[in-house]
C-alpha cells in the first residue's frame, strides 16, 4: 500500500459510521473506506463489483480500531488478486477473517476508548482546571453555598494564604481567566486524540503488515492489556484525587466558620452522595437515573421539612 | 437571543453532532467541549464549562458500545447553555431540561438508523449495476442527521425555555430547591461512579 492510498483510506475511515444502521451496521462506511484500495487492486469492473459486494456486507467494530481491519482486508484482497486460489473460497475466508478480527478489536477498543480514555481525558480537563486555580468547579455559582458544596467564598484565601503560600500574599480568589477554563477541555481533547489518531494510523500499517496471516492479526501490534491497565490505574488515581481534593476544599473553610447544623449537613452530604453512587452502581442504574430520582425525592424531603435547601 | 441567533447556534450544533458519531469522532462534540464553546460564544463561559463537565460526568456510564444509543451529550450541553444564556433560565433548571433534550435526541436516532436500514437494498441493487460510488449515500446520511438535530434543538429549546421559566416562577419552592440540590450532586455522583468503576478493575488485575 503506497503512502497516498494509505492517506486516502485513513481519511475515508473517518466516515466509517456515517451510515450506521441496525441491519448491517458499519457496512457502508467500511466499503467507502476500502473502495480506493479495491479500485486499485481490481481494475476490471466485474471483479471490482464482486469485491465491493464482499465489503458491503454487515460489519461492526470500534471506529478507532477500524484501521487494523481496513489494512488487513486491503492486503488480503491484494493477495487474492495475485494468487491462483479459487476466488469464491478465498472471498469467504476474507469475510470470516474480517468479522472475527473486527469483533476482537471492538472489544478492546470499547474497553480502552469508551471505557477508559473518555473518563480519563475528562479527568485531565478537570485536573487542568484545578491546577490553574479553578477549584470551585463543582459549585453551581461562585460565592454563596448552593447544594452539596459549602460556602467557598473564603476558600482561595485559605488555599493560597494558608496552604499554598503565594509569596506571602493571600489571593483574592477571582476565577481564573477564560483561557485557563478553556485549557481544561482543550487538554482533554489533545490527550484523547493523540492516542486515538495514533491507533487509527498505526492500525492501517499493522493490519496491512499482518494481512490475515495470523489469527491475532493486528492485535499484537500494541500491548493492549498493558495500555488498558495503565490508563485504568491513571483514571482511578485521578478520580481519587478529584474526589478527595474537592471534598477538602469544601470542608476546610468549615473549620473557620464553627460547627453548626448547616455545616454538619454540608460535611455529610458528599460522602452520602458517594454512597448513593455506590448503591446506584450496585443496582445497575445509571448516574442520570440517580440524578432524576433525586429531584422528586428531595422535593418530598423539602416539602416535609417545610423549607428549601 | 433572537430567533436567527438561536437558529445559527442550532445549525452549528447540528453540524457538530455529526462528529459525535458519524464523522471523525475527535470528541469535539463531547459535552465538556461544547459547553465551554457555547459558553464562550454566549458570554457564559464559566457556567457553560461547568454545565458541560457536569453533563459529561453524569453521562459517562452510558457509552455507545454495540447498538447502544446513549443520550446526546452535545444536544444536552448545547441546549443547556443556550437555555441559560439565551432564555435566562437558572443553571439547575437548564441542566434538568438539557438532560431531557439529550435523551429526546437519542430516541430520534432510532428512526434515523431504521431509515438507513432501507438503504442497504438500494445500495446492493446499485452495486449489481456496477455503481460502487457511496458518496451520495454518505452525504444523505450526514444531511439527514444534521437536519434532525437542528430541528429538534430549534423546536425543543423554545418549548423547554417556556416550560422551565413557568415552572421556576410559578412552581412550588420545593421543586426549585430539589432541582438545585440534585444538580449540585451531579459532579459528585460522576466522580464517585468513576472511583467505583475503576476500583474492581485494579483489584482483578484485568482489562
Amino acid at each position: 500500500m503506497d503512502a497516498r492510498l494509505k492517506k486516502k483510506i485513513f481519511l475515508r475511515s473517518m466516515l466509517l459510521q456515517a451510515c450506521w444502521n441496525f441491519e448491517r451496521m458499519q457496512n457502508v462506511g467500511f466499503a467507502f473506506a476500502i473502495l480506493p484500495a479495491l479500485r486499485k487492486i481490481w481494475p476490471a469492473p466485474d471483479k471490482l463489483k464482486k469485491a465491493f459486494a464482499r465489503h458491503i456486507a454487515s460489519l461492526n467494530t470500534q471506529p478507532y480500531m477500524a484501521g487494523f481491519v481496513l489494512g488487513m482486508t486491503a492486503k488480503m484482497e491484494e493477495d487474492l488478486a495475485s494468487s491462483e486460489e479459487a476466488v469464491e473460497g478465498a472471498a469467504g475466508r476474507i469475510q470470516n477473517f474480517k468479522r472475527t478480527v473486527a469483533s476482537a478489536l471492538a472489544a478492546i477498543g470499547d474497553s480502552l476508548f469508551w471505557g477508559i480514555m473518555r473518563p480519563l481525558t475528562l479527568e485531565i480537563s478537570v485536573l487542568v482546571w484545578w491546577f490553574s486555580g479553578f477549584y470551585r468547579w463543582t459549585m453551581l455559582s461562585g460565592g454563596k453555598m448552593i447544594g452539596v458544596c459549602c460556602d467557598t467564598a473564603r476558600l482561595p484565601e485559605v488555599i493560597h494564604g494558608t496552604v499554598m503560600a503565594n509569596g506571602g500574599q493571600a489571593n483574592p480568589g477571582a476565577l481564573p481567566g477564560q483561557w485557563a477554563i478553556l485549557a481544561g477541555p482543550v487538554a482533554g481533547l489533545i490527550a484523547y486524540n493523540a492516542l486515538s489518531l495514533w491507533v487509527r494510523w498505526k492500525g492501517l500499517s499493522a493490519g496491512y503488515a499482518c494481512g490475515g496471516r495470523s489469527p491475532d492479526c493486528g492485535l499484537a501490534a500494541v500491548d493492549w492489556q498493558k495500555l488498558i491497565k495503565a490508563s485504568g490505574f491513571l483514571c482511578f488515581a485521578a478520580a481519587v484525587f478529584l474526589l478527595a481534593s474537592s471534598y477538602f476544599v469544601c470542608v476546610l473553610p468549615l473549620f473557620f466558620e464553627g460547627i453548626s447544623a448547616a455545616s454538619c449537613r454540608r460535611l455529610a452530604m458528599p460522602p452520602l452522595v458517594v454512597l448513593l453512587a455506590w448503591a446506584v452502581r450496585r443496582a445497575g442504574y445509571t448516574n442520570a437515573a440517580a440524578y432524576t430520582a433525586l429531584i422528586p425525592l428531595s422535593a418530598v424531603f423539602f416539602w416535609g421539612a417545610g423549607k428549601g435547601f | 437571543m433572537s430567533f436567527w441567533e438561536l437558529a445559527a447556534y442550532c445549525v452549528g450544533l447540528g453540524l457538530l453532532e455529526l462528529e459525535n458519531m458519524q464523522a471523525g469522532q475527535f470528541m469535539l462534540s463531547r459535552p465538556s467541549v461544547v459547553g465551554a464553546l457555547i459558553g464562550l460564544l454566549t458570554g457564559r463561559l464559566v457556567e457553560g464549562a461547568r454545565m458541560g463537565v457536569f453533563l459529561e460526568l453524569l453521562f459517562l456510564d452510558q457509552a455507545p458500545m454495540g447498538g447502544i444509543i446513549p443520550p446526546s451529550g452535545l444536544v444536552a450541553a448545547g441546549a443547556g447553555v443556550l437555555l441559560m444564556a439565551g432564555a435566562g433560565l437558572e443553571f439547575s433548571m437548564a441542566f434538568a431540561l438539557s438532560i431531557l433534550l439529550g435523551y429526546a435526541y437519542s430516541r430520534l436516532q432510532l428512526p434515523l438508523r431504521n431509515m438507513r436500514n432501507s438503504w442497504n437494498g438500494k445500495i446492493d441493487a446499485a452495486a449489481d449495476r456496477g455503481k460502487t460510488d457511496l458518496s451520495g449515500w454518505i452525504v444523505k446520511a450526514l444531511v439527514s442527521e444534521t437536519a434532525a438535530c437542528t430541528v429538534l434543538l430549534l423546536a425543543g429549546i423554545p418549548v423547554a425555555a417556556t416550560a422551565g421559566n413557568w415552572l421556576w416562577n410559578n412552581g412550588p419552592g420545593q421543586i426549585r430547591s430539589a432541582l438545585v440540590f440534585a444538580c449540585s450532586t451531579a459532579p459528585w455522583l460522576g466522580m464517585a461512579a468513576l472511583l467505583f468503576r475503576f476500583k474492581p478493575r485494579l483489584s482483578a488485575g484485568e482489562r
